[in-house]
Protein backbone atom coordinates (compact mmCIF):
# COMPACT_ATOMS: atom_id res chain seq x y z
CA UNK A 1 0.00 0.00 0.00
CA UNK A 2 3.13 1.96 0.71
CA UNK A 3 4.57 2.25 -2.18
CA UNK A 4 0.74 3.22 -4.37
CA UNK A 5 0.77 6.23 -1.79
CA UNK A 6 4.27 7.11 -2.16
CA UNK A 7 3.84 6.71 -5.90
CA UNK A 8 0.92 9.69 -5.81
CA UNK A 9 3.14 12.03 -3.58
CA UNK A 10 5.90 11.76 -6.12
CA UNK A 11 3.72 11.77 -8.76
CA UNK A 12 2.19 15.46 -7.63
CA UNK A 13 5.93 16.64 -7.19
CA UNK A 14 6.61 15.32 -10.69
CA UNK A 15 3.72 17.23 -12.32
CA UNK A 16 4.16 20.62 -10.07
CA UNK A 17 8.18 19.85 -10.62
CA UNK A 18 8.90 21.76 -13.80
CA UNK A 19 9.77 18.42 -15.53
CA UNK A 20 10.65 18.95 -19.34
CA UNK A 21 10.55 15.91 -20.38
CA UNK A 22 7.29 15.09 -18.87
CA UNK A 23 5.47 18.48 -20.31
CA UNK A 24 6.70 17.33 -23.47
CA UNK A 25 5.63 14.15 -23.66
CA UNK A 26 1.89 15.56 -22.40
CA UNK A 27 2.12 18.09 -25.06
CA UNK A 28 2.97 15.66 -27.89
CA UNK A 29 0.26 13.54 -26.62
CA UNK A 30 -2.61 16.14 -27.01
CA UNK A 31 -0.61 17.64 -30.58
CA UNK A 32 -0.88 13.91 -31.97
CA UNK A 33 -4.60 13.27 -30.75
CA UNK A 34 -6.22 16.87 -31.30
CA UNK A 35 -4.31 17.00 -35.07
CA UNK A 36 -6.02 13.27 -35.84
CA UNK A 37 -9.40 14.32 -33.88
CA UNK A 38 -9.18 17.88 -36.18
CA UNK A 39 -8.38 15.89 -39.85
CA UNK A 40 -10.71 13.18 -38.61
CA UNK A 41 -13.81 15.20 -37.95
CA UNK A 42 -13.77 17.25 -40.92
CA UNK A 43 -14.38 14.44 -42.95
CA UNK A 44 -16.59 12.28 -41.09
CA UNK A 45 -19.12 15.29 -40.13
CA UNK A 46 -19.92 16.39 -43.47
CA UNK A 47 -19.89 12.27 -44.66
CA UNK A 48 -21.93 11.42 -41.61
CA UNK A 49 -24.28 14.03 -42.57
CA UNK A 50 -24.54 13.46 -46.16
CA UNK A 51 -24.77 9.25 -45.36
CA UNK A 52 -27.30 9.64 -42.63
CA UNK A 53 -29.51 11.95 -44.98
CA UNK A 54 -29.87 10.18 -47.94
CA UNK A 55 -30.54 7.30 -49.02
CA UNK A 56 -28.11 5.43 -51.55
CA UNK A 57 -27.69 1.78 -53.02
CA UNK A 58 -25.40 -0.06 -50.50
CA UNK A 59 -26.32 1.94 -47.38
CA UNK A 60 -26.60 -1.17 -45.25
CA UNK A 61 -23.35 -2.60 -45.97
CA UNK A 62 -21.99 0.99 -45.28
CA UNK A 63 -23.35 0.97 -41.86
CA UNK A 64 -22.15 -2.26 -41.20
CA UNK A 65 -18.81 -1.66 -42.02
CA UNK A 66 -18.95 1.87 -40.24
CA UNK A 67 -19.89 0.18 -37.15
CA UNK A 68 -17.33 -2.80 -37.26
CA UNK A 69 -14.45 -0.40 -37.90
CA UNK A 70 -15.37 1.72 -34.26
CA UNK A 71 -14.51 -1.55 -32.76
CA UNK A 72 -11.41 -2.59 -34.10
CA UNK A 73 -8.38 -3.02 -32.42
CA UNK A 74 -6.17 -0.30 -31.64
CA UNK A 75 -2.99 -3.14 -31.94
CA UNK A 76 -4.36 -4.23 -35.06
CA UNK A 77 -4.84 -0.66 -37.08
CA UNK A 78 -1.84 0.16 -36.08
CA UNK A 79 -0.36 -3.29 -37.37
CA UNK A 80 -1.81 -2.46 -40.66
CA UNK A 81 -0.61 1.11 -41.08
CA UNK A 82 3.05 0.07 -39.84
CA UNK A 83 2.66 -2.23 -42.69
CA UNK A 84 2.29 0.07 -45.12
CA UNK A 85 4.85 2.91 -43.85
CA UNK A 86 7.52 -0.12 -43.79
CA UNK A 87 10.47 0.51 -45.70
CA UNK A 88 9.41 -2.02 -47.59
CA UNK A 89 5.78 -1.38 -47.87
CA UNK A 90 3.35 0.35 -50.50
CA UNK A 91 4.26 4.11 -48.85
CA UNK A 92 7.87 3.20 -47.40
CA UNK A 93 9.32 6.32 -49.95
CA UNK A 94 7.39 8.19 -47.29
CA UNK A 95 9.80 7.33 -44.43
CA UNK A 96 6.86 7.82 -42.07
CA UNK A 97 8.63 4.91 -39.79
CA UNK A 98 8.73 6.12 -36.31
CA UNK A 99 7.28 9.50 -36.83
CA UNK A 100 4.83 12.00 -35.73
CA UNK A 101 2.68 11.83 -39.00
CA UNK A 102 2.98 8.14 -38.60
CA UNK A 103 0.88 8.25 -35.45
CA UNK A 104 -1.36 11.34 -36.51
CA UNK A 105 -2.14 8.85 -39.67
CA UNK A 106 -2.97 6.33 -37.57
CA UNK A 107 -5.12 7.46 -34.69
CA UNK A 108 -7.29 9.90 -37.57
CA UNK A 109 -7.76 5.49 -38.97
CA UNK A 110 -8.42 5.23 -35.71
CA UNK A 111 -11.05 8.13 -34.94
CA UNK A 112 -12.17 8.63 -37.98
CA UNK A 113 -15.18 5.73 -38.12
CA UNK A 114 -16.31 6.54 -34.28
CA UNK A 115 -16.84 9.92 -35.40
CA UNK A 116 -18.77 9.34 -38.46
CA UNK A 117 -20.49 5.77 -36.72
CA UNK A 118 -21.72 8.07 -34.10
CA UNK A 119 -22.96 11.23 -36.19
CA UNK A 120 -24.53 8.60 -38.86
CA UNK A 121 -26.71 6.89 -36.19
CA UNK A 122 -27.70 10.61 -34.77
CA UNK A 123 -28.34 12.07 -38.77
CA UNK A 124 -30.13 8.45 -39.69
CA UNK A 125 -32.24 8.88 -36.45
CA UNK A 126 -33.41 12.76 -36.73
CA UNK A 127 -32.26 13.86 -39.85
CA UNK A 128 -34.94 13.90 -41.90
CA UNK A 129 -37.94 15.25 -39.49
CA UNK A 130 -35.55 18.08 -39.01
CA UNK A 131 -35.31 18.54 -42.87
CA UNK A 132 -39.22 18.24 -43.37
CA UNK A 133 -39.48 20.72 -40.62
CA UNK A 134 -37.59 23.29 -41.88
CA UNK A 135 -38.79 22.49 -45.50
CA UNK A 136 -42.28 23.15 -44.65
CA UNK A 137 -41.01 26.34 -42.85
CA UNK A 138 -39.71 27.57 -45.78
CA UNK A 139 -35.88 27.35 -45.21
CA UNK A 140 -33.23 27.11 -48.25
CA UNK A 141 -31.45 23.54 -47.94
CA UNK A 142 -28.28 25.90 -47.18
CA UNK A 143 -30.61 26.99 -43.89
CA UNK A 144 -31.74 23.51 -43.33
CA UNK A 145 -27.89 22.34 -43.30
CA UNK A 146 -27.28 24.94 -40.53
CA UNK A 147 -30.33 24.15 -38.88
CA UNK A 148 -29.30 20.30 -39.07
CA UNK A 149 -26.15 21.00 -37.57
CA UNK A 150 -27.51 22.98 -34.92
CA UNK A 151 -30.47 20.67 -33.99
CA UNK A 152 -27.85 17.91 -33.92
CA UNK A 153 -24.78 19.62 -31.94
CA UNK A 154 -25.07 17.93 -28.98
CA UNK A 155 -24.67 14.55 -30.86
CA UNK A 156 -21.95 15.94 -32.85
CA UNK A 157 -19.82 17.54 -29.79
CA UNK A 158 -20.61 13.82 -27.89
CA UNK A 159 -19.33 12.49 -31.49
CA UNK A 160 -16.07 14.41 -31.43
CA UNK A 161 -15.11 14.22 -28.12
CA UNK A 162 -15.82 10.13 -27.77
CA UNK A 163 -13.00 10.42 -30.57
CA UNK A 164 -10.91 12.01 -28.76
CA UNK A 165 -10.98 10.18 -25.66
CA UNK A 166 -10.18 6.89 -27.81
CA UNK A 167 -7.22 9.19 -29.63
CA UNK A 168 -5.77 10.14 -26.08
CA UNK A 169 -6.26 6.84 -24.41
CA UNK A 170 -4.82 4.83 -26.89
CA UNK A 171 -1.55 2.85 -26.96
CA UNK A 172 -1.21 -0.36 -29.42
CA UNK A 173 -0.93 2.27 -32.61
CA UNK A 174 0.85 4.69 -31.42
CA UNK A 175 3.69 1.94 -29.63
CA UNK A 176 3.69 0.42 -33.39
CA UNK A 177 3.73 3.04 -35.69
CA UNK A 178 5.36 5.70 -33.11
CA UNK A 179 8.04 3.25 -31.61
CA UNK A 180 7.86 5.81 -28.38
CA UNK A 181 11.26 7.32 -29.30
CA UNK A 182 12.71 9.22 -26.42
CA UNK A 183 11.92 13.02 -27.05
CA UNK A 184 10.60 12.01 -30.38
CA UNK A 185 7.54 9.89 -30.82
CA UNK A 186 6.87 9.10 -26.59
CA UNK A 187 3.56 9.36 -25.23
CA UNK A 188 1.73 9.47 -22.14
CA UNK A 189 0.31 6.33 -22.47
CA UNK A 190 3.19 5.27 -24.56
CA UNK A 191 5.80 6.23 -21.63
CA UNK A 192 3.31 5.04 -18.96
CA UNK A 193 3.36 0.79 -20.12
CA UNK A 194 6.89 1.61 -20.56
CA UNK A 195 7.45 3.01 -16.34
CA UNK A 196 5.26 0.74 -15.27
CA UNK A 197 7.09 -2.19 -16.90
CA UNK A 198 10.20 -0.63 -15.20
CA UNK A 199 8.23 -0.39 -11.89
CA UNK A 200 8.40 3.19 -11.55
CA UNK A 201 5.24 4.02 -10.73
CA UNK A 202 5.35 7.08 -9.67
CA UNK A 203 5.75 8.55 -13.28
CA UNK A 204 2.81 5.93 -14.71
CA UNK A 205 1.11 7.73 -11.65
CA UNK A 206 1.68 11.20 -12.52
CA UNK A 207 0.96 10.81 -16.25
CA UNK A 208 -2.32 8.89 -15.38
CA UNK A 209 -3.29 11.65 -13.32
CA UNK A 210 -2.84 13.90 -16.14
CA UNK A 211 -4.71 11.79 -18.63
CA UNK A 212 -7.68 11.61 -16.08
CA UNK A 213 -7.28 15.89 -15.76
CA UNK A 214 -7.61 15.95 -19.52
CA UNK A 215 -10.52 14.01 -20.36
CA UNK A 216 -12.14 15.81 -17.37
CA UNK A 217 -11.62 19.02 -18.71
CA UNK A 218 -12.56 17.92 -22.11
CA UNK A 219 -16.03 16.61 -20.64
CA UNK A 220 -16.34 19.35 -18.13
CA UNK A 221 -15.94 22.12 -21.48
CA UNK A 222 -18.34 19.60 -23.30
CA UNK A 223 -21.26 20.17 -20.81
CA UNK A 224 -20.88 23.73 -20.00
CA UNK A 225 -21.46 24.37 -23.83
CA UNK A 226 -23.57 21.77 -24.47
CA UNK A 227 -25.93 23.16 -21.24
CA UNK A 228 -25.36 26.85 -22.26
CA UNK A 229 -28.01 25.89 -25.47
CA UNK A 230 -30.37 24.08 -23.00
CA UNK A 231 -31.37 27.38 -21.12
CA UNK B 1 -57.30 28.52 -56.62
CA UNK B 2 -57.75 25.03 -55.74
CA UNK B 3 -55.72 22.04 -55.72
CA UNK B 4 -57.12 19.16 -58.54
CA UNK B 5 -55.61 15.47 -57.84
CA UNK B 6 -55.89 13.10 -60.76
CA UNK B 7 -55.10 9.93 -61.31
CA UNK B 8 -52.57 9.91 -57.92
CA UNK B 9 -50.65 6.69 -56.76
CA UNK B 10 -48.41 6.06 -54.08
CA UNK B 11 -46.75 2.61 -53.36
CA UNK B 12 -44.42 1.46 -51.10
CA UNK B 13 -42.49 -1.60 -51.72
CA UNK B 14 -45.26 -2.77 -54.06
CA UNK B 15 -48.07 -1.88 -51.85
CA UNK B 16 -50.54 0.86 -53.20
CA UNK B 17 -51.26 3.10 -50.40
CA UNK B 18 -53.04 6.06 -51.95
CA UNK B 19 -55.24 5.52 -55.06
CA UNK B 20 -56.79 8.38 -55.79
CA UNK B 21 -58.86 9.35 -59.38
CA UNK B 22 -59.89 12.35 -59.10
CA UNK B 23 -60.13 14.91 -55.93
CA UNK B 24 -60.41 18.65 -55.99
CA UNK B 25 -60.25 20.74 -52.79
CA UNK B 26 -61.72 24.02 -53.16
CA UNK B 27 -59.99 27.21 -50.90
CA UNK B 28 -61.99 29.05 -48.65
CA UNK B 29 -62.79 25.88 -46.56
CA UNK B 30 -61.42 23.63 -44.07
CA UNK B 31 -61.13 20.11 -45.81
CA UNK B 32 -61.26 17.07 -44.05
CA UNK B 33 -59.97 13.90 -44.71
CA UNK B 34 -60.68 11.50 -42.41
CA UNK B 35 -60.18 7.97 -42.06
CA UNK B 36 -58.50 4.54 -39.56
CA UNK B 37 -54.99 4.00 -39.57
CA UNK B 38 -53.37 3.01 -42.39
CA UNK B 39 -55.69 4.14 -44.47
CA UNK B 40 -53.24 6.76 -46.38
CA UNK B 41 -54.34 10.08 -45.47
CA UNK B 42 -51.16 11.18 -43.99
CA UNK B 43 -49.85 10.14 -46.83
CA UNK B 44 -52.04 11.86 -49.30
CA UNK B 45 -51.53 15.29 -47.42
CA UNK B 46 -47.89 15.11 -47.17
CA UNK B 47 -47.83 14.39 -51.33
CA UNK B 48 -49.53 17.29 -51.51
CA UNK B 49 -47.29 19.89 -49.49
CA UNK B 50 -44.52 18.16 -51.46
CA UNK B 51 -43.16 16.14 -48.58
CA UNK B 52 -43.67 12.67 -49.63
CA UNK B 53 -42.86 12.53 -53.48
CA UNK B 54 -45.84 10.48 -55.71
CA UNK B 55 -45.12 7.42 -57.13
CA UNK B 56 -47.67 8.23 -60.56
CA UNK B 57 -50.37 11.26 -60.76
CA UNK B 58 -50.55 14.98 -61.18
CA UNK B 59 -51.45 17.54 -58.42
CA UNK B 60 -51.72 20.92 -59.79
CA UNK B 61 -52.12 23.64 -57.31
CA UNK B 62 -51.25 27.11 -57.98
CA UNK B 63 -49.31 27.64 -54.98
CA UNK B 64 -45.57 27.71 -53.94
CA UNK B 65 -44.24 26.03 -51.57
CA UNK B 66 -43.40 28.98 -49.53
CA UNK B 67 -47.13 29.75 -48.95
CA UNK B 68 -48.32 26.57 -47.55
CA UNK B 69 -47.24 25.19 -44.45
CA UNK B 70 -47.47 21.66 -43.22
CA UNK B 71 -48.36 20.89 -39.41
CA UNK B 72 -46.90 17.51 -38.23
CA UNK B 73 -48.58 15.38 -36.19
CA UNK B 74 -45.83 15.06 -33.52
CA UNK B 75 -44.49 18.79 -33.45
CA UNK B 76 -40.75 19.28 -33.88
CA UNK B 77 -39.90 22.21 -32.44
CA UNK B 78 -36.04 23.53 -32.77
CA UNK B 79 -34.25 23.06 -29.34
CA UNK B 80 -34.00 26.99 -28.47
CA UNK B 81 -36.61 29.12 -26.90
CA UNK B 82 -40.13 29.39 -28.07
CA UNK B 83 -39.64 33.04 -29.57
CA UNK B 84 -37.12 31.96 -31.42
CA UNK B 85 -38.63 29.19 -33.22
CA UNK B 86 -41.35 31.50 -33.74
CA UNK B 87 -39.53 33.68 -35.82
CA UNK B 88 -37.54 31.31 -37.39
CA UNK B 89 -39.88 31.03 -40.65
CA UNK B 90 -39.57 34.87 -41.21
CA UNK B 91 -35.61 34.26 -41.24
CA UNK B 92 -35.70 31.76 -43.81
CA UNK B 93 -37.39 34.59 -45.77
CA UNK B 94 -34.83 37.24 -44.52
CA UNK B 95 -37.15 39.50 -43.11
CA UNK B 96 -35.68 42.63 -41.28
CA UNK B 97 -35.07 42.14 -37.36
CA UNK B 98 -37.34 44.78 -36.40
CA UNK B 99 -40.48 43.67 -38.54
CA UNK B 100 -39.81 40.03 -37.26
CA UNK B 101 -39.75 41.06 -33.53
CA UNK B 102 -43.12 43.20 -34.43
CA UNK B 103 -44.76 40.30 -35.70
CA UNK B 104 -43.33 37.48 -33.29
CA UNK B 105 -44.74 39.89 -30.34
CA UNK B 106 -48.20 39.48 -32.10
CA UNK B 107 -48.42 35.58 -32.93
CA UNK B 108 -47.42 35.40 -28.60
CA UNK B 109 -49.94 37.59 -27.72
CA UNK B 110 -52.44 36.01 -30.00
CA UNK B 111 -51.46 32.54 -29.25
CA UNK B 112 -51.56 33.72 -25.64
CA UNK B 113 -47.61 32.15 -25.09
CA UNK B 114 -46.24 35.14 -23.35
CA UNK B 115 -45.23 33.12 -20.05
CA UNK B 116 -43.38 31.10 -21.85
CA UNK B 117 -41.85 32.83 -24.79
CA UNK B 118 -38.08 32.47 -23.11
CA UNK B 119 -38.20 28.99 -22.63
CA UNK B 120 -36.79 26.07 -24.37
CA UNK B 121 -39.45 24.38 -26.42
CA UNK B 122 -37.77 21.49 -25.64
CA UNK B 123 -39.06 21.91 -22.59
CA UNK B 124 -42.54 21.96 -23.22
CA UNK B 125 -46.20 20.11 -22.59
CA UNK B 126 -47.69 18.24 -25.48
CA UNK B 127 -50.41 20.65 -25.99
CA UNK B 128 -48.27 23.67 -25.29
CA UNK B 129 -45.48 22.58 -27.81
CA UNK B 130 -48.59 22.33 -30.19
CA UNK B 131 -49.67 25.57 -29.42
CA UNK B 132 -46.28 26.86 -30.63
CA UNK B 133 -45.90 24.76 -33.64
CA UNK B 134 -49.39 26.52 -34.64
CA UNK B 135 -47.80 29.84 -34.13
CA UNK B 136 -44.28 29.20 -35.81
CA UNK B 137 -46.76 28.37 -38.93
CA UNK B 138 -48.80 30.79 -39.01
CA UNK B 139 -46.41 33.55 -38.21
CA UNK B 140 -45.46 33.96 -42.08
CA UNK B 141 -49.25 34.45 -43.25
CA UNK B 142 -49.24 31.44 -45.55
CA UNK B 143 -52.08 30.59 -47.78
CA UNK B 144 -53.03 27.19 -46.83
CA UNK B 145 -51.81 24.84 -43.88
CA UNK B 146 -52.18 21.30 -43.93
CA UNK B 147 -53.15 20.04 -40.59
CA UNK B 148 -51.54 16.08 -39.71
CA UNK B 149 -53.91 15.18 -36.61
CA UNK B 150 -52.82 18.32 -34.67
CA UNK B 151 -54.51 17.41 -31.57
CA UNK B 152 -53.80 13.38 -31.84
CA UNK B 153 -51.11 13.61 -28.68
CA UNK B 154 -52.89 16.51 -26.52
CA UNK B 155 -54.81 16.55 -23.29
CA UNK B 156 -58.78 17.27 -23.74
CA UNK B 157 -57.92 21.35 -22.58
CA UNK B 158 -55.57 22.20 -25.14
CA UNK B 159 -57.48 20.26 -27.74
CA UNK B 160 -60.09 22.69 -27.06
CA UNK B 161 -57.79 25.35 -27.26
CA UNK B 162 -56.01 24.37 -30.80
CA UNK B 163 -59.67 23.56 -31.63
CA UNK B 164 -60.72 27.26 -31.00
CA UNK B 165 -57.77 28.94 -32.69
CA UNK B 166 -58.68 26.83 -35.40
CA UNK B 167 -61.58 28.09 -35.69
CA UNK B 168 -60.78 31.58 -36.02
CA UNK B 169 -58.37 31.54 -38.70
CA UNK B 170 -59.45 32.34 -42.27
CA UNK B 171 -56.90 30.67 -43.85
CA UNK B 172 -57.40 27.37 -46.35
CA UNK B 173 -56.99 24.53 -44.40
CA UNK B 174 -56.72 20.61 -44.65
CA UNK B 175 -57.35 18.25 -41.56
CA UNK B 176 -56.49 15.19 -41.72
CA UNK B 177 -58.27 13.14 -38.56
CA UNK B 178 -59.57 9.70 -37.72
CA UNK B 179 -61.24 12.14 -34.93
CA UNK B 180 -64.82 11.88 -36.28
CA UNK B 181 -66.04 14.60 -33.42
CA UNK B 182 -63.47 16.64 -34.19
CA UNK B 183 -63.57 16.79 -38.39
CA UNK B 184 -67.98 17.01 -37.80
CA UNK B 185 -66.50 20.20 -35.11
CA UNK B 186 -64.30 21.94 -37.83
CA UNK B 187 -64.33 20.65 -41.07
CA UNK B 188 -66.94 22.49 -44.18
CA UNK B 189 -66.72 19.49 -46.34
CA UNK B 190 -65.13 16.06 -45.84
CA UNK B 191 -63.16 12.87 -47.64
CA UNK B 192 -63.72 9.40 -45.85
CA UNK B 193 -60.90 7.09 -47.11
CA UNK B 194 -59.95 3.45 -46.71
CA UNK B 195 -56.94 1.65 -47.90
CA UNK B 196 -55.92 4.60 -50.09
CA UNK B 197 -58.71 5.00 -51.33
CA UNK B 198 -62.10 7.61 -51.10
CA UNK B 199 -65.19 5.96 -50.27
CA UNK B 200 -67.14 8.26 -49.22
CA UNK B 201 -67.55 12.74 -50.08
CA UNK B 202 -69.67 15.31 -48.62
CA UNK B 203 -70.98 17.54 -45.83
CA UNK B 204 -69.40 16.34 -42.76
CA UNK B 205 -73.08 15.19 -40.97
CA UNK B 206 -73.26 13.56 -44.42
CA UNK B 207 -70.31 11.45 -44.28
CA UNK B 208 -69.68 10.60 -40.76
CA UNK B 209 -73.28 9.13 -40.25
CA UNK B 210 -72.33 6.81 -43.24
CA UNK B 211 -72.42 3.46 -42.64
CA UNK B 212 -69.37 2.85 -44.50
CA UNK B 213 -67.99 4.26 -41.25
CA UNK B 214 -68.65 1.05 -39.78
CA UNK B 215 -66.11 -0.65 -41.85
CA UNK B 216 -63.50 1.79 -41.65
Amino acid sequence: MDYILQGFKEAFFLIFSGNLEIYSIIVLSLLVSLTSVIIASAVSIPLGIFTGLNNFRGKKLFTRVTYTLMGIPPVVLGLLVFLFIARRGPLGFLNLKYTVAAMIVAQTLLVFPIILGNIFSSVNAHGKVIMLSCKTLGASKIQTLWILVKELRRNILIAVVTGFGRAISEVGAVMIVGGNIKDKTRTMTTYIVMQNSMGKYEVSIALGIVLLAIVFVINGLLHKFVGAHDD
Amino acid sequence: MMIKINNLIKEYKGKRVVDIQALDIPEGMVFGIVGGNGSGKSTLLKMIAELEEKTYGVINKDISLSEMVYLFQKPHLFNTSVRKNIAYPLEFRKWDKRNIELRVDEMIEKFDLGHLSHQNAMKLSGGEAQKVNLARALVFNPKWIFLDEPTANIDPKSTRQIESILKSLDINMILVTHNLNQASRLCDHVILMSEGKIIDAGQPEDVLNNEALLYV
